[in-house]
């Protein structure tokens, strides 16, 4: 017997019973709806943690970090960051140097007029590449440092905005540049913009082209016994290039990036104007012994001491901290977001606390699944229900059909043939109502993606709702729309309707076994 | 002739209560190829449990039972079905037509078990419903047509597929006189014109007459076996059909 025929046959039959396979069909409708709809739920609120996640930074990137490390944690020092280096899917690895100087600005402009809180971070220059911040201008090139007080440095993009015209008042709107946001991201629009020659083709947004013009960093050494005014020692810090560290990435974005080993350098030199008295002691705003009270040093530990990462070139007053040598922040760069797991576990398989967004999406994806599993489980119930149903229609449509199917026994129709017809008719019944719950499905997702505009349609009130963002963002095949509440994707709707199919034909297994082995007796039995 | 149905010892009982009832208790039957062969004999003489284990609906309790060289009293369900499909065709009392199919699509239902696409098939079970007289009922459904109808139609579909034999339980047990005449006449013409063995239960001893062989049963076994010549057969018909010699 032909397929096509033992498909008409099985059409037929459930024409035949109209009523019966509606309801049947209505109940694997709801099973089906119920577990798009929940996927639905699940894949839009995993692409918008995803989209926000992609916002954040940088899937690749681990920081790990000193602070909360468990006792017996090794010092997150050069060997450590050595160790890293060596863990397989590793691509590089940086110790994070940033002093954390509350009396240390960044001036320039005429007369170095306009004045940054402005951050300096030692990265080592061969990881600025890898880490995949994004060079926006200039070059890179943070090697070499032909004079200790001429110091090149990568600009962060967003630096600009941080100056303040030491001219007017703190409060006037014109003391500084201000960041235009877009709505959506929270990305700012009038980021400078070099061409390729260099030049900044945006200069009305910013006092000044941070990347020519001469900056300083300006740090307080000492205090005047006389005047009792700061004493100020001065770098002339080179911008060679500018950089982003992605939308998320503050210090970088905010900050002026040099090399680790300028960075060591400078401190050093820093403590040894400030007096070497006082460079031991290095506390945070500690302001005890005379006027040196000198904040040079960040209390993270990070300084590292004068030259070398190992030595303590500050004296032998220096080996009073503990953490001498050590960093509080190492950046990891990891080849593959596959390869992120198992960098991850390596690393905190030493004692580290980490910060990775991957470790942040799989805490958010941890939850979201969770839910997920628990509604996910109350639609599988549905459909099971739907299932028996099935089963429950089928064994009711043989026993009806008792004689009919004897009589096609006693005409030859092979046992195979028999029970496809029936398995066909359960898995028809399954496919019908799944292509009806893809539909609905599809419905609902469009409803719940557009109901506060709906709403305010119908007068309701969508009290304070953005309802421009939730136009046009119809669920189907939609992806990456912060605003759907749900996402159906085509893989979604092929996996409901093979599984409707397939709960079909399993529910139908049984019954088509009965239909088999009733007696070919049944047709001659007389009424 | 050659013997196409073939049966030895064959025998039949069923439990009733706790009490076991011969059925059939030993028959041993040859049923040679193109005969028309009529069973008759009392309600529970066993005509219609022996008809049941000639076409295999039923498996004998002893004995065989053997169509066409083949020993169908050993075949499985499966086998059965495919050799039903390919050798026989059945004819039953209360014709058991698919209410849900039309003439055509009933008749052309054994061609679609054998796999013969729909076309062809329906093509076939056109000119099979007209050579029974009912060219002009071709899209009606079983419902739609009167006991005599059904079961012409019902005699299409026993002959569609040219099969070997064909067996018939009682087919004009719910029909008038006329009807049954008519019915009778139409088995007998297909049967003859393919040279088809028709077995055919009745308890109508006038109908078995018209038969080439003649087995009456009683308690279950053959209580005679008689072979008409040609003559007798002929001229039973024609009285039965109320023909005149000419």
């Amino acid at each position: 017997m032909h397929l096509p025929d033992l498909f008409l046959f099985s059409v037929d039959n459930l024409r035949r019973r109209k009523g019966r396979t509606m309801l049947t069909i209505i109940g694997v409708l709801v099973g089906v709806c119920a577990i798009v709809v929940m996927v639905s739920l699940g894949v839009a609120v995993n692409n918008s943690t995803d989209e926000m996640l992609k916002n954040w930074g940088d899937l690749t990137r681990i920081e790990v970090l000193s602070e909360g490390a468990q006792q017996d944690t090794p010092k997150l020092d050069e060997t450590m960051v050595e160790q890293f280096r060596s863990i397989p899917g590793v691509r590089v690895a940086t110790p994070v140097m940033e002093p954390q100087d509350v009396s240390a600005t960044i001036v320039g402009g005429p007369n170095n007029r306009f004045e940054a809180p402005g951050q300096l971070i030692g990265l080592e220059p061969g990881a600025i590449g890898p880490l995949g911040y994004a060079l926006l201008a200039g070059s890179s090139k943070l090697t070499g440092n032909p004079d200790a007080n001429r110091i090149p440095v990568l600009v962060g993009a967003q630096a600009p905005f941080g100056f303040r015209d030491t001219q007017k008042s703190q409060n006037s709107p014109d003391a500084q540049k201000y960041p235009q946001y877009d709505d959506e991201y929270m990305n700012i629009l009038n980021l400078p913009r070099y061409d390729e020659k260099g030049t900044l083709l945006n200069p009305e947004e910013f006092f000044f082209d941070i990347l020519h013009t001469k900056l300083f960093y300006r740090v307080v050494v000492g205090r005047d016994e006389g005047s009792g005014e700061d004493v100020y020692k001065e770098y002339e810090l080179v911008p060679v290039g500018m950089i982003s560290g992605g939308a998320n990435d503050f210090a970088i974005n905010n900050g002026f990036v040099m090399n680790i080993e300028n960075l060591r350098k400078l401190q050093a030199d820093v403590r040894k104007a400030a007096g070497g008295s006082a460079g031991g002691g290095l506390e945070r705003g500690s302001d005890g012994n005379g006027g040196g009270s000198i904040a040079v040093v960040s209390s993270r530990g990070g300084s590292g001491g004068g030259g070398a990462s190992s030595s303590t070139g500050g004296g032998g007053s220096s080996s009073g901290r503990g953490s001498a040598g050590s960093y509080s922040r190492v950046l990891v760069k990891v080849e593959h977001v596959e390869a992120m797991d198992e960098v991850e576990r390596s690393i905190k398989a030493e004692g580290y606390q980490i910060d990775s967004i991957t470790e942040t999406r799989r805490q958010m994806q941890g939850q979201v699944a969770q839910t997920q599993m628990m509604l996910g489980g109350l639609a599988a119930v549905s459909l099971f229900v739907a299932a028996l149903n099935i089963m429950n229609t089928m064994t009711m449509a043989i026993t009806e059909r008792r004689r009919e199917i004897g009589i096609m026994k006693v005409l030859g129709c092979e046992l195979k043939n028999i029970r496809r017809m029936f398995l066909i008719e359960a898995g028809a019944i399954g496919l019908i109502g799944g292509v009806a719950g893809v539909l609905v499905s599809v419905l609902l997702s469009l409803l719940l993606n557009n109901l506060p505009a709906l709403l305010a349609l119908l007068g309701l009130g969508a009290g304070g709702v953005d309802v421009g963002s939730f136009f046009g963002l119809g669920g189907l095949g939609q992806t990456g729309t912060a605003a759907a509440i749900s996402v159906i994707q085509a893989w979604l709707i092929a996996f409901a309707l093979l599984f409707a199919a397939a709960v079909g034909l399993f529910s139908g297994i049984l019954p088509a076994r009965k239909a088999v082995r009733i007696s070919s007796l049944e047709a001659i039995r007389h009424e | 002739m050659h013997h196409i149905i073939h049966t030895r010892k064959l025998k039949k009982h069923y439990l009733v209560g706790r009490e076991r009832v011969a059925a059939l208790a030993g028959v041993d039957l040859e049923i040679a190829r193109g005969e028309v062969c009529c069973i008759i004999g009392q309600s529970g003489s066993g005509k219609s449990t022996l008809l049941n284990m000639l076409a295999g609906l039923e498996p004998p309790s002893a004995g065989h039972v053997a169509i066409a060289g083949r020993k169908i009293s050993a075949m499985d369900e499966d086998q059965l079905a495919l050799f039903r499909q390919e050798n026989l065709g059945f004819i039953f009392q209360s014709y058991n037509l698919l209410p849900q199919l039309t003439a055509t699509e009933n008749v052309a239902l054994p061609l679609s078990f054998a796999g013969i696409g729909k076309t062809q098939r329906l093509e076939i079970a056109r000119r099979e419903l007209a050579r029974v007289g009912m060219g002009k009922r071709l899209d009606h459904l079983p419902r739609e047509m009167s006991g005599g109808q059904q079961q012409r139609v019902g005699i299409a579909r026993a002959f569609v597929a040219r099969p070997k034999v064909v067996f018939a339980d009682e087919p004009t047990g719910n029909l008038d006189t006329a009807t049954t005449r008519q019915v009778l006449r139409h088995m007998l013409d297909c049967s003859e014109g393919h040279a088809i063995t028709l077995v055919m239960v009745t308890h109508e001893p006038e109908l078995a007459r018209c038969g080439d062989r003649i087995i009456t049963l009683s308690d279950g076994k053959v209580a005679e076996n008689i072979v008409q010549d040609e003559k007798t057969r002929d001229r039973n018909r024609r009285l039965l059909f109320g023909e005149t010699d000419d």
